[in-house]
């Protein structure tokens, strides 16, 4: 019943929602078609592609404005004891016949475990108490906020896996530094929260990830696009903002549809699909975006290829390792923000897969596992530059200083702060199912962000 | 043009499977009376199964089929009817509304329970719900798809297509070919005259809820690989195929299959033709509800019951005596001390804004005491009154206004739609208001939310933090919980005095009796504005206080489900008591955390609550009710143990008149009067057919009847009159197993039938003809008797004993006129007599020339030896058909004598209430005489007046 209920689609619609990043809450500059006065205003993209061994890199815009949370922290020493340090996780574990980020959980541990077995971050052991549940459930999810902050008394939250954002405020109020994907807005524009590819659903900034589109339609004169969305008000922002920036970056959109159901396919395709195959000129497009949730997407790209349309159908929910099976998404193609596990020329890879195998108590090569091993990654990644004399404020002006960068730009976008508290990183990699196998078909591009 | 056909012909194979839904929906509410919300936990439940059992266990898909749609499914739904939904029959609407959402949370949760369960106990390897991207159905897996002119279709869809027209061929011949079938038309036509035609309702419960499950079932396994299997989606599904349930006015299965299509229709053609939808978020997504509410007002108008107002529906509160005030004021501040103790001294600061929000939800639930509790009305709206009224005070807060005058506004603005909810309030009642005001609260989320300036999604909703009131800063918890306490406290005293001011009771009056409240001058319409008004603002005001010890409000934060679920609480606490809100919402805020302790599961709270379903099935009024209740049961067995010995005592004195004497009226042992033979030796021959000792009865704590005795013997006709509120009609009820017995027996045909159900009572040959027809309306006159006379011989002596009968045979049983109706009514009983035939005031409002006939079909019927227990509110009829009569008054025999014996002074004496007569003239002819013809009187009767014992 729940528009943000649902099993994969919970995955799927963050997702979704990490494609197509809302912005322009304003409501009174309608959606994104007249393009606003900036520096990069009416170019086009440039973009920068990385290699096995060259990191795809972007130009930050500058951002204006004082972060709220940033300290000083009523508790500065919080959760750290000379040899340990602790750390809580929230998210949705439960929920009725729905999907959890359980596996994040055991990500996120099993990156914790190896930094343990290693000794520790300047001696002290992460102490992971688990993630709180917060049943997708507004009160609940403040609750386990409260409870981190308030009850378990952590140095930091991570992982944090939830479509809500209401845990945020006893972070803030606490000042606890917080780690996560940001598909909920708790993500963005507080000095205290990491989104492990910045700020996701940005403001007043437009960092959608171009790239993967542009590349897989550089060898083609035809670069008409379809946009498929959901209804509802953020959805429609994020897919006229989508459009936006497809177009600045010289893609022609022919047709944007936003009418679709959340997680309920259109019983009838028929009138949909017709519509779509005539949208370019009365041709089928060259490319369709499937900017929806993971139920949509597999049926409707079924059906679409089932009437007979040949070109590329893209979404960004089509990868998972579990996937392989899925003939619904057979030569489909995927956006992702950082490789996906069957990179294993690339050495994070292959760090993450062993991490998970070694200490992930049984958790699986997923989507999520690699969630939740992102998070503590980028925690563990600010403990040391922080050093060994840690408060909370401390790790803070560390992380929030131009000095400090999560990422290498080939795995996962480099993120720079406090720039990515205000958008997303602008990078992403795409990768095709063919034959229940999933290969990359293109590297990490990143193009670059700018002001709405 | 072609698009339009193509659209029509795309629309009604997506609509096949809102049809089976619909289908399922209205077969259950038909039987049971209950809305099952829970069909999409079952659908789930059964396609979960199918899913893994194809996947993991890897069992092909018929095999697959066949275990999850035909046999797990009705099972299940012969467990939840065991379990939960038979004990319903009775309860209020709140509850019989609550129960099953219960279920919906606890269903899926139990399927996920037991799968985590066995995967940890026996190391089995069943895949999680997350794991399942690819589901099978019943079509190949990956579906096939073919265009047909200018239509998609898929082989899922064809699956679905196919499975309604089966269902729908089926259902009708179950339903009109099959005797199971016309038994279950009859139930639900007329419940209680089914079970005195020897159908057993139980039975028939049981079997449309197995059959309910199984349409849930095939659904379920349809749905899923189109959709997906999840909990959320197919309740959504089940939500759109609702329309079809009201446009089959909850009843007709053709209607429902038809409507389920239409629907499919209707909508392909408003998303395909409706451009202007793609600019309005959430309009598409709305369409269900918008057809929903509009079918609601067009077919669910019902003139018979108006907000509650149905007297089967919602019965008045159980009196439990004068529960002890004292010990209820101790109590309470007992534990309130102890909360606000923790509260402020003890607790941490997580906890107390735990208490916090325990405290403002509290608020919020008193909402439903007011509408649901007092009104009784049930609104599901509520959590679109707390997101309006959070999101107006946090617009004005945003907007520098102070916290005081937000809480107003955001009071004002929910109070305003409240006014606005209870307009089809007005002109709906029961479920259709509560399905009006579930729309009504999805097109709130998923419309007017969803503007942005409304929403403000963006920016993470709407700050709304605890206020400075004057030199009280309410952001220190402690103050917050003092502030809170007080003020709840003043809510508690507005609606414990309302239930008991003048508006509380105009509410209670509408209720019980709307025309009758409108004649003493009580506005309906405004009252209930007024209640919706009033509990909105409640809700509203708790929503603010709410809201603000979050901190900030977004419009998803009460979506519509947390409604169903805080009105579930509360009813499971007792939605009649104020102090329950409290309970409810304390509960509520701290639960969650407590459960985290306590369980190693996260579906402990699924598995609570549908353990709390099936405990709130048994004790309707709630937990709070239950204490009170168990403590006056106890009460009463003590005073009715003093009683008893009491009585004890006062039976030790001999009575008078010995049972077995001349006369064949008597006083039995136990001192009340018996009439006819005494005992089983009858003096002419004839077998004693029926029988009662000593018998009570009772309505509730109300007793009824205070020992009567009767006899009656084969062929022998017994006239039971006596005025309106005697008994009679509970003697009836006391013979056929309508109404239990408190205490002596009843006897029929040798044997002691006083703790078998009615419809068991039939085999032993009890026959009852109810006050005003024993007839099915909605069963045509051909159905009616094959109901008692199965084979078609049978049924055409029925015609020929009544020609009219045979030349309306085809017509509804309803159609027919006041005297037809009796004759079909007797017909049955002509052509295959009973034992004893039980006929209540047959005579009434019937024309003279009719009464003789009915009556001629009685003597008939005499004379094959039936015996005839006949109840007349006036003698006159009755003189020259009965052998004995005998008079009832305030549950007692007052007398019986031979009719011969019976003169109009003690007629006379005995209506006027002149208990003292002298015994009747023994022997004298009766001033009825005139109108005796031959009643076959053996010897002189001396009627014996029974006084009211000491």
């Amino acid at each position: 019943m729940n528009p943000r209920k649902g099993l994969l689609p919970v995955l799927a619609a963050a997702l979704a929602l990490v494609a197509a990043c809302g912005s322009g809450g304003d409501g009174g500059d309608g959606g994104g078609s007249t393009a606003a006065p900036g520096a990069d205003a009416a170019t086009t993209a440039t973009l920068s592609r990385s290699s096995a061994t060259e990191p795809a890199t972007w130009k930050t815009l500058p951002v204006s404005g004082t972060l709220p949370c940033s300290g000083p922290s009523p508790d500065p020493t919080r959760g750290i004891t000379p040899t340990s340090i602790k750390v809580g996780g929230i998210g949705t574990l439960s929920g009725g016949g729905t999907s959890t980020y359980q596996e994040a959980d055991l990500g996120a541990q099993a990156r914790f475990a190896r930094e343990n077995a290693a000794g520790g971050v300047f001696g002290r052991t992460i102490d992971y108490t688990g993630m709180v549940d917060d049943a997708q459930n507004a009160q609940q999810n403040a609750d386990a906020g409260k409870k981190l902050a308030e009850n378990e008394k952590v140095f930091a939250a991570a992982p944090v896996t939830t479509t809500m954002a209401g845990y945020v405020d006893a972070l803030c109020k606490n000042v606890v530094p917080a780690f996560g994907w940001s598909f909920n807005s708790g993500f963005c524009g507080r000095a205290n929260t990491f989104g492990f590819t910045g700020c996701l659903l940005p403001d007043k900034y437009n960092s959608i990830q171009v790239g993967p589109y542009v590349e897989l339609l550089s060898g083609s004169s035809d670069k008409s696009v379809v946009l498929l969305g959901v209804d509802n008000a953020s959805a429609k922002q994020g897919v006229a903002d989508t459009k936006d920036a497809l177009e600045r970056a010289g893609l022609d959109v022919v047709m944007t549809n936003t009418t679709l159901q959340y997680g309920q396919p259109p019983s009838d395709p028929s009138s949909l699909v017709r519509q779509i195959m005539t949208a370019n000129d009365g041709k089928p497009p060259a490319l369709i975006y499937h900017v929806t949730d993971f139920v949509n997407v597999t049926a409707l790209a079924q059906t679409l290829t089932a009437a007979g349309y040949q070109g590329i159908q893209t979404s960004s929910v089509g990868y998972d390792p579990r996937l392989t099976g899925l003939e619904a998404l057979d030569k489909t193609y995927t956006s992702v923000q950082w490789l996906p596990f069957e990179e294993t020329a690339n050495p994070t890879v292959r760090q993450m897969t062993d991490d998970i195998n070694k200490y992930g108590k049984g958790a699986k090569l997923s989507l999520t596992s690699a969630m939740g091993w992102l998070s503590a990654d980028m925690l563990i990644s600010g403990l040391k530059a922080t050093g060994k004399d840690l408060t909370v404020d401390k790790f803070l002006s560390t992380m929030n200083s131009p000095d400090y960068h999560y990422g290498d730009g080939i795995f996962i976008a480099q993120s720079t702060w406090p720039e990515n508290h205000f958008y997303g990183a602008p990078c992403s990699a795409s990768t095709q199912l063919k034959d229940g196998q999933y290969s990359l078909a293109v590297p990490l591009v990143c193009n670059n962000p700018y002001t709405n | 043009m072609e698009e339009f056909l193509n659209l029509i012909v795309g629309g009604a194979v997506a609509g096949g499977l809102y049809a089976i839904l619909a289908a399922g929906v209205v077969l259950t509410y038909q039987t049971s009376g209950i809305f099952n919300f829970a069909h999409g936990a079952v659908a789930f439940a059964t396609a979960y199964l199918f899913v893994q059992l194809n996947v993991t266990a890897g069992v092909p898909v018929v095999p697959a089929a066949i275990i999850s749609i035909l046999v797990f499914a009705p099972l299940l739904g012969l467990l939840l009817d065991r379990l939960v939904y038979r004990r319903l029959a009775h309860a209020p609407v709140a509850v019989k509304i609550v129960v099953p959402i219960g279920l919906l949370i606890a269903v899926p949760g139990l399927c996920l329970f037991i799968s985590s369960r066995l995967n940890l106990w026996f190391h089995l390897d069943i895949a999680g719900i997350e794991d399942l991207f690819l589901i099978p159905g019943l079509g190949p897996t990956p579906k096939r798809t073919w265009t047909l002119g200018g239509v998609l279709l898929d082989s899922n869809q064809i699956a679905v297509f196919g499975a309604a027209v089966l269902t729908a061929i089926g259902l009708w011949v179950l339903l009109q070919r099959t005797r199971l079938g016309l038994q279950m038309r009859a139930v639900v036509d007329r419940r209680s005259l089914a079970a005195l035609r020897g159908i057993d309702p139980d039975r028939t419960s049981a079997v449309s809820w197995m059959l309910g499950s199984f349409l849930a079932g095939l659904a379920g396994v349809l749905v899923a690989p189109i959709f997906t299997l999840n909990t959320p989606v197919f309740t959504t599904v089940v939500l759109i195929s609702t329309p079809a349930v009201v446009f089959a006015r909850f009843r007709s299965m053709p209607l429902a299959l038809a409507g389920g299509l239409l629907i499919g229709v209707l909508q392909n053609l408003i998303v395909g033709y409706a451009d202007f939808a793609q600019s309005i978020s959430g309009f598409s997504t709305s369409v269900p509800f918008i057809l929903l509410l509009g079918l609601l007002f067009v077919f669910a108008v019902d003139r018979s019951r108006r907000a509650g107002a149905h007297a089967d529906d919602d019965p008045p509160p159980p009196s439990y005596g004068t529960e002890s005030k004292r010990r209820k004021v101790i109590a309470w501040t007992v534990w309130s001390v102890v909360v606000l103790v923790f509260a402020l001294f003890v607790a941490d600061e997580y906890w107390q804004s735990l208490i916090i929000r325990g405290l403002a939800l509290s608020l919020v639930l008193l909402s439903f005491t007011v509408v649901t509790g007092v009104g009784g009305m049930v609104s599901l709206a509520q959590a679109a009154f707390v997101t309006a009224a959070g999101i107006t005070a946090g617009w004005a807060v945003s907007h520098h206004w102070p916290f005081a005058v937000a809480l107003l506004l955001g009071t004002a603005v929910a109070t305003a739609m409240g006014v606005l909810v209870s307009l089809p309030a007005r002109r709906l009642g029961g479920l259709p208001l509560a399905l009006a005001t579930l729309a009504l609260a999805y097109l709130c989320q998923n419309l007017f939310f969803q503007l942005s300036g409304v929403s403000r999604n963006d920016f993470g909703g709407w700050v709304l933090s605890p206020p400075a009131l004057g030199p009280v800063d309410l952001a220190d918890p402690r103050s917050m919980i003092i502030f809170l306490s007080v003020v709840l406290g003043l809510a508690l005293l507005l609606v414990s005095n309302l239930i008991r001011s003048s508006s509380g009771r105009a509410m209670a009056a509408l209720r019980s009796t709307e025309p009758g409240a409108v004649t003493i001058g009580i506005s309906a319409g405004r009252t209930k504005t007024a209640v919706f008004a009033l509990s909105a603002a409640i809700a509203g005001f708790g929503g603010v206080l709410l809201a603000s010890s979050s901190g900030r409000i977004t419009h998803l934060d009460y979506p519509v489900e947390t409604g169903l679920f805080w009105l579930a609480t509360v009813v499971l606490f007792g939605v009649r008591r104020p102090a329950a809100a409290v309970i409810a919402g304390l509960s509520a805020a701290v639960s969650p955390e407590i459960l985290s302790h306590v369980a190693e599961t996260s579906y402990l709270p699924q598995v609570l609550s549908g353990l709390a379903a099936i405990n709130l099935a048994q004790n309707s009024d709630g937990i709070l009710a239950l204490t009170a209740q168990q403590r006056f049961e106890r009460r009463r067995r003590r005073e009715q143990r003093a009683l008893r010995r009491e009585t004890a005592a006062t039976a030790a004195t001999p009575v008078g008149v010995t049972p077995n004497s001349t006369v064949p009226v008597g006083a039995t042992p136990n001192s009340a009067a018996a009439v006819g033979a005494p005992g089983t030796e009858a003096s002419d021959g004839a077998s004693t057919v029926l029988e009662l000792r000593g018998v009570h009865a009772a309505y509730g704590a109300v007793e009824v009847l205070h020992g009567v005795s009767l006899t009656l013997r084969a062929g022998e006709v017994l006239a039971l009159i006596g005025a309106n509120g005697a008994g009679k009609s509970t003697i009836c009820g006391v013979v056929t197993g309508g109404v239990p017995v408190t205490r002596g027996t009843v006897r029929l045909g040798g044997q002691d039938v006083t703790g078998l159900p009615p419809h068991r009572r039939v085999r032993s040959g009890a026959f009852l003809i109810p006050e005003g027809r024993g007839i099915f309306p909605a069963l045509t006159v051909d159905e009616n008797l094959s109901l008692w006379l199965p084979s078609t011989d049978d049924r055409d002596a029925a015609y020929r004993r009544f020609a009219v009968l045979g030349r309306r045979r085809g017509q509804l049983a309803g159609s027919l006129s006041g005297g037809e109706q009796q004759m079909l009514a007797l017909a049955p009983a002509l052509v295959k007599p009973p034992a004893v035939l039980i006929v209540d005031e047959p005579s009434l409002g019937l024309a003279p020339l009719v009464v003789a006939e009915v009556y001629g079909a009685l003597e008939e019927l005499r004379a094959t030896g039936t015996a005839i227990l006949l109840v007349e509110e006036k003698a006159h009829d009755v003189v020259a058909l009965a052998d004995t009569i005998a008079f009832m008054a305030v549950g007692r025999v007052a007398w019986a004598a031979r009719t011969a014996d019976v003169d109009a002074d003690l007629l006379v004496h005995s209506y006027l209430g002149i208990s003292d007569t002298p015994t009747g003239p023994a022997g004298s002819p009766a001033a009825l005489a005139g109108s005796t013809t031959g009643s076959s009187t053996t010897g002189p009767t001396v009627p014996q007046p029974v006084k009211e014992r000491p």
